[in-house]
């Protein structure tokens, strides 16, 4: 379901009744926000250059001209911007008047049509097809992408996506999740099937209720999760452990690590994670190794992070195990600061974090924002996400190499840290499996009520090299191989806790930085690990958010 | 309309005089918390926000950012986020629970709160 279809219209009543409360606030006692990576909704658009009101819209704005398709004639996108089919009225998220006039469908497959021409990375490879042939613009942007595929087969281009407006606006506070406070992984979607958990959070009721990882979910609510054959039953069990509703209580079943069962009832609520857990050093005969286990680039990992990289560096470690194994992105200010205090100030002294490459139409400029396009150095001081003041200086550890744990859930800014360190020749050897292989960006971007995500730019280190589209992988890795790393291809390993020694991927790592060498024995061997599954996720299960409801979880 | 009107209410009431220190909030109640929950999701131009059970509990900051999102695969959207959150602070001055938006010095006391300095 890449871009999908969705009742947006039926939001329509809701969200004006949002935006007039929202201008209500704002004209009483003024201000404005910032702080978002979202592109600015289109400016107000100038009378169509082509002729238009074709797809049976008449309103203002609209002439009474078929818009016309010429295969390899675009206009500007912003002759065709906002003008809708059904357009919004009141004010966006930041109080600005909704841009949206009377248009159609038509005008806003125009807009998809010209936008993608100029602002898609590989705008060059898309094939231009007549938008009046499609029955909606979420059709149209479906094919509004390369159809390249990459040497291992696998798409070009697996990140074209879009949502509704209202849904990609809505806020949250930083590290907030709705649930009991674990982080589940499935193993098998189908029967049997297999869910576990990856990781807790302190404090919550999955924490409290002896909840650790690798605990299975057997029941919930006394249907058989493994085996449950009926749509409405993993309905039922989808929404108990991946969406339930703050307040809500539900019975768990669970079978322990090691082997027994035991029952607990918990209530679901809104509970901040901790992105930074486990931090400890290992005392070894060539030096201190320290690790940390960082799971999300979110505003709180600021300060998490700089604690963390100063209780290390007071340690007197020399090397760093870095776990980033459950880390999908987030905040790229976040991944520069870290890649800063991992490497140092000396290191990292005027070279590039990274430089943003836009498609070749955009060589020196960022076509979003009009900035020039300057390599983003490391950053070194706080940027008051949760440290505060802003500005002050980061602890660093001055390492000429970094060792990380990685799976298929690692992603986006967590790759950033590894290409951007390897662009300033840090070594940096790599344990567990490959990671997801996304060097690419966008600026998500607002037409008439969707919010449309397409590849803009790729990220490149200081070095030049930014192609890792199918992964960084470690040495040793079968099936779909990205860059090889050196290191160890390792499958994750539920028997025992995050950052404990015996854990296979951190024993590996432990292992390869005292003699070298990968364990002799595979990993996955012991019972308890991560049990294969088919497909490319291949012994790394799937890691769900709670908008995955609408998407895949378990199924019949 | 309950919403708009607490968030009127909220939003205009003048600061105080008396000097401002940090704070946090003490026994959260129902109320304070729906009434926090009213003026950050105001203040983000949103009908609702999602804050934590203990929000400003603890450090009484505040950080807001946009829902996590993850894509058909699962991948976050985005996986590189080129902004950054939207930070609020309580304080209290005199006997008023004040959030004041960072950047922007907006501020709303809380009614229904109770705050103590840090």
């Amino acid at each position: 379901m890449p871009s999908g279809r969705f009742p947006e219209r039926t939001r329509l009543l809701r969200r004006i009744l949002i935006s007039v409360a929202a201008a209500a606030v704002l004209a009483a006692c003024g201000g404005g926000g910032g702080g978002s990576s979202t592109a600015p909704l289109p400016a107000p658009p100038s009378p169509p250059a082509v002729g238009s009101g074709g797809g049976g819209s008449s309103g203002s704005g609209s002439s009474s001209q078929p818009l016309q398709w010429t295969e390899g004639v675009f206009a500007p996108a912003s002759t065709f911007a906002a003008q809708c089919e059904t357009p919004r009225t009141g004010f966006d998220a930041d109080g600005r008047r909704f841009p949206d006039r009377s248009g159609s469908l038509l005008h806003e497959k125009h807009w998809l049509r010209a936008f993608s021409h100029e602002l898609y990375l590989w705008f060059d490879e898309i094939i231009d097809r007549d938008p009046a042939l499609f029955a909606s613009p979420a059709d149209y942007f479906d094919v509004l992408k390369t159809e390249e595929t990459l040497p291992t087969g696998r798409p070009k281009d697996n990140f074209h996506f879009a949502i509704p407006t209202d849904e990609w606006q809505q806020q949250s506070q930083s590290g907030v999740t709705a649930g009991y406070g674990a982080r589940w992984v499935i193993l098998s979607a189908t029967v049997p099937r297999d869910v576990v958990v990856a990781f807790t959070e302190p404090g919550t009721p999955a924490a409290t209720n002896g909840l650790i990882r690798g605990t299975r979910v057997l029941e919930v609510d006394g249907i058989d999760v493994v085996n449950a054959p009926s749509q409405a039953d993993v309905a039922v069990i989808n929404e108990a452990i991946f969406g339930p509703a703050p307040g809500s209580s539900h019975t768990f079943t669970l079978g322990l690590p090691d082997g027994s069962e035991t029952i607990v009832t918990m209530t679901a609520g809104n509970f901040p994670s901790q992105p930074v857990q486990n931090v400890r050093h290992f005392v070894r005969a060539p030096g201190n190794v320290g690790y940390l286990t960082f799971n999300d680039h979110n505003a709180p990992a600021e300060q998490q992070l700089i604690d963390a990289i100063a209780a290390l560096r007071d340690e007197g470690i020399s090397d760093l195990i870095l776990d980033l194994r459950y880390n999908g992105g987030g905040f790229l200010t976040i991944a520069s600061q870290l890649a800063f205090m991992i490497a140092g100030s000396e290191a990292t002294a005027g070279r590039a974090f990274e430089t943003l490459r836009f498609s070749s139409k955009h060589p020196t400029r960022n076509p979003v924002t009009g900035e020039s396009l300057d390599p983003i150095p490391f950053r070194s001081t706080t940027a008051g996400f949760s440290a505060s003041p802003a500005g002050q200086p980061l602890p660093e550890l001055g390492l000429s190499r970094l060792l990380v744990l990685t799976g298929a859930n690692t992603c986006s800014a967590s790759e950033t840290i590894i290409n951007s360190l390897r662009g300033i020749d840090l070594e940096v050897i790599q344990i567990g499996a490959r990671t997801c292989g996304k060097p690419y960006g966008t600026y998500p971007t607002d037409n008439c009520g969707t919010t449309w995500f397409t590849t803009m730019f790729q990220g490149i280190n200081d070095a030049g090299f930014g192609d890792y589209p199918d992964g960084f992988s470690p040495a040793g890795t079968t099936g779909i191989v990205g860059l090889t790393l050196p290191g160890c291809s390792v499958s994750d390993d539920f028997s025992q806790p995050l950052g404990d020694s015996r854990e296979a991927r951190l024993a590996a790592g432990l292992a390869f930085l005292e003699t070298g060498n990968c364990p002799s024995a595979p990993a996955d061997a012991a019972a308890g690990r991560a049990r294969l599954g088919a497909g490319e996720r291949e012994g790394e299960g799937e890691m769900p958010g709670p908008e995955w409801l609408r998407n895949r979880i378990l199924l019949p | 309309m309950g919403l708009a009107g607490v968030i009127l209410l909220a939003a205009c009431t003048g600061s105080s005089l008396a000097p401002e220190t940090p704070a946090r909030l003490i026994e959260a109640d129902a109320a304070s918390r729906a009434e926090l929950q009213a003026v950050v999701a105001a203040a983000m131009g949103q009908a609702t926000v999602q804050l934590a059970d203990d929000a400003l509990i603890d450090d009484g900051i505040l950080l807001i950012e946009r829902t996590p999102r993850t894509d058909h695969l699962g991948h976050r959207l985005p996986g590189r986020d080129l902004g950054a959150p939207r930070r609020f602070q309580l304080f209290r001055a005199g006997s008023d629970c004040i959030l004041i938006e960072g950047g922007s010095d907006r501020r709303w006391v809380l009614e229904q709160a109770r705050c103590a300095p840090l």
